[in-house]
């Protein structure tokens, strides 16, 4: 009978360990899967992060966009004038010294609101570039203009792609037939047709209260032609920079550059660089 | 021989709980190794600048230590450093008011903007920095000497990002933003301003509306203007059927500027245009232009035709049409009868 009682006691606690250890097992599952859960948001934090807090982050999975805001006011004055300034921006209008009169901003555009100008990315990053294999890559460009009638966009290149080291280049792509320039653009659509250039799609420069068909108003080179592409003006070879970009008076006017590259199998390895200088400038 | 299964057992469990434990810690050391090793690519990016005011327009006689305000800011939410440079410019040969950039200016310019300083707080500076969202009230000054000839200079300021230091591992491209303000300067004493229309026309036959107008100012003097004015439209019964505003607009000296309304849609040829569908008969359209608040003040008029040719053909054709059908019914009825 001892026997049995302690046989049975003993299932009891077996069974009881059993449970428990289904309990521990359960819980410790949930723990450590919870542990791996944050474990990867902290490390993804951690590690996305680092590139520094902008109003606009991304990658290839995703796009933020944060907000501004903007408040400044004050009075300035010299001899001979005063300048007030409301909502952070230098007031419009007339302002005199000794010996001289100053006209800030366009008498018929009752605005302060700044004219700027936003680019989607400082970095572009066009990988390893394999021969015959053409490399696209695209940054935003956006206007905000409310405070001048007209804008232009220009860009040029310090130089052509190269490997500061070795001097080998990338030359700036002359397209399928040869043809095109800083200033005439052409279809570059054949992978055997190898160099550097870029094409402008417009998404909403703005000319006169209308979108316009393409990044300069009025130039349909782009937008008719989807393989057409262009050189960048090259400021080594003391070219003049070319207009991007034009339109007049809106918020929110976007173009999207495309960047090409191409290399022929004889390429020299290395790392090929260069400079891209947009200017932004109201007409007068 | 149970206990002892159950024993059996429970060493079981607790080393498939180790072995649970193991794997897991496993697992965590492979993830963050991963995450380290192979780190998504975030880029730095967003170069947002917003300048104001968009032109500065100065009129000063020597001697004067002119001080104009710039104000800058930093829309994006890194800190930027902005080179300063001052670029001169010219009128572009599109005649459009955009600036065309010259290099072979910098030597005429060379003196003048060596009395041209950006000030931060009474100090000069060459490069601005900006903190995220940093907004910075500088101070253009211009150093006019006594000596000085009238004469006019037109420059940008321009607040250029620094290059960037290229870390990638792969080829490469890196962006610089530019943005800058224009600024005419006329170094008196300045006379009144003279100019005159150069050019006023319109097609000989307009067959629809909108019609265009191409109208240039030219500046004669040797001081920039800023005309106004508009194009009245009158019809064969001398009644003044439209008046179209022109964009106020500076003309460089000695210079030409095709003046736009707001209805103009290409800004590489800026146009006055009236938005009148339908014409027929002779116009006279009629441009006025104040070259400046004191004047003078230029007219110029053109005449034109309207017809609607595309119309009338189409209404021509319809009736074609109608009297054909009208004819072959007839003509079938007589048949049947």
């Amino acid at each position: 009978m001892r026997f049995w009682k302690r046989q049975r006691t003993f299932a009891m606690k077996s069974k009881n360990s059993k449970s428990k250890i289904q309990k521990f097992n359960s819980k410790s599952k949930t723990f450590y899967f919870l542990l791996i859960i944050l474990t990867f948001a902290f490390c993804v934090l951690t590690f996305a992060l680092r590139a520094s807090a902008q109003s606009t982050m991304y990658n290839d999975l995703y796009k933020v966009r944060m907000g501004n805001l903007n408040s400044i006011a004050g009075e300035s004055a010299g001899s001979g004038y005063n300048l007030n300034i409301t909502s952070g921006e230098l007031a419009p209008g007339l302002y005199s010294g000794a010996n001289y009169k100053v006209r800030a901003g366009f008498q018929y555009i009752n605005s302060i609101i700044p004219f700027s100008f936003t680019l989607s990315s400082q970095l572009i990053d066009f990988g390893t570039l394999s021969p015959t294999n053409p490399v696209t890559r695209t940054s935003t460009l956006t206007i905000d203009n409310q405070s001048a009638y007209g804008y232009v966009v220009t860009a040029s290149e310090n130089h052509q792609l190269l490997i500061p080291a070795s001097g080998a280049l990338i030359p700036d792509t002359t397209c399928d037939a040869g043809t095109c320039t800083e200033s005439v653009g052409a279809a570059w659509a054949s992978t055997l047709t190898y160099g550097f250039g870029y094409r402008c799609d417009n998404v909403s420069v703005i000319y006169n209260g209308s979108v316009s068909a393409g990044c300069v108003s009025g130039d349909t080179t782009f937008s008719s032609n989807p393989t057409y592409y262009k050189q960048f003006a090259d400021a080594s070879k003391s070219e003049t920079a070319q207009n991007i970009m034009y339109g007049t008076s809106g918020r929110t006017q976007e173009a999207t550059v495309t960047y090409k590259t191409n290399i022929s199998s004889t390429q020299a390895p290395g790392l090929y660089t260069n400079a891209i200088t947009y200017i932004a400038i109201p007409t007068y | 021989m149970k206990s002892k299964l159950l024993k059996i057992k429970a060493l079981k469990n607790s080393i498939k709980i180790k072995n649970l434990k193991l794997r897991i810690i496993g697992y965590l050391i492979l993830e963050i190794g991963l995450l380290v090793l192979f780190p998504q690519k975030i880029f730095a990016e967003n170069l947002s600048v917003g300048i104001y005011p968009p032109i500065l327009q100065i009129q000063t006689d020597p001697p004067a230590s002119v001080k104009a305000g710039i104000s800058i800011q930093n829309k994006s939410d890194q800190t930027i450093t902005y080179n300063i440079y001052l670029i001169p410019f010219r009128s572009s040969v599109k005649n459009n008011g955009e600036p065309n950039f010259d290099k072979e200016l910098l030597s005429e310019y060379k003196n003048f903007f060596d009395n041209i300083q950006v000030w931060d707080n009474d100090h000069s500076i060459k490069q601005v920095k900006l903190a995220p969202q940093e907004k910075k009230n500088l101070t253009l000054h211009l150093g006019i000497q006594k000596n000085e000839k009238p004469q006019d200079y037109y420059f940008s300021v321009v607040f250029i990002t620094e290059p960037m230091d290229q870390t990638s591992k792969t080829s490469a491209l890196g962006n610089q933003a530019g943005i800058g303000t224009n600024v005419l300067v006329s170094i008196g004493p300045k006379g009144p301003a003279t100019g005159n229309i150069s050019e006023f026309s319109a097609p000989g036959l307009a067959t629809k509306g909108p019609v265009s107008f191409k109208l240039g100012l030219t500046n004669t003097g040797k001081s920039f203007f800023s005309a106004k004015g508009n194009v009245a439209i009158k019809n064969m019964f001398g009644q003044t059927i439209g008046q179209i505003d022109l964009v106020p607009s500076n003309v460089l000296a000695n210079s030409t500027r095709f003046i736009a309304s707001k209805e103009s849609r290409n800004p590489e040829e800026p146009r006055v245009v009236w938005n009148e569908k339908f014409l027929l008969g002779f116009y006279t359209a009629e441009a006025t232009a104040a070259l400046s608040d004191e004047g003078p003040i230029v007219r110029k008029k053109i005449h034109f035709l309207a017809f609607p040719i595309e119309l009338l053909l189409g209404i021509l054709v319809a009736l074609a049409i109608v009297i054909g059908i009208i004819r072959r019914v007839k003509a079938k009825e007589k048949e049947i009868s």
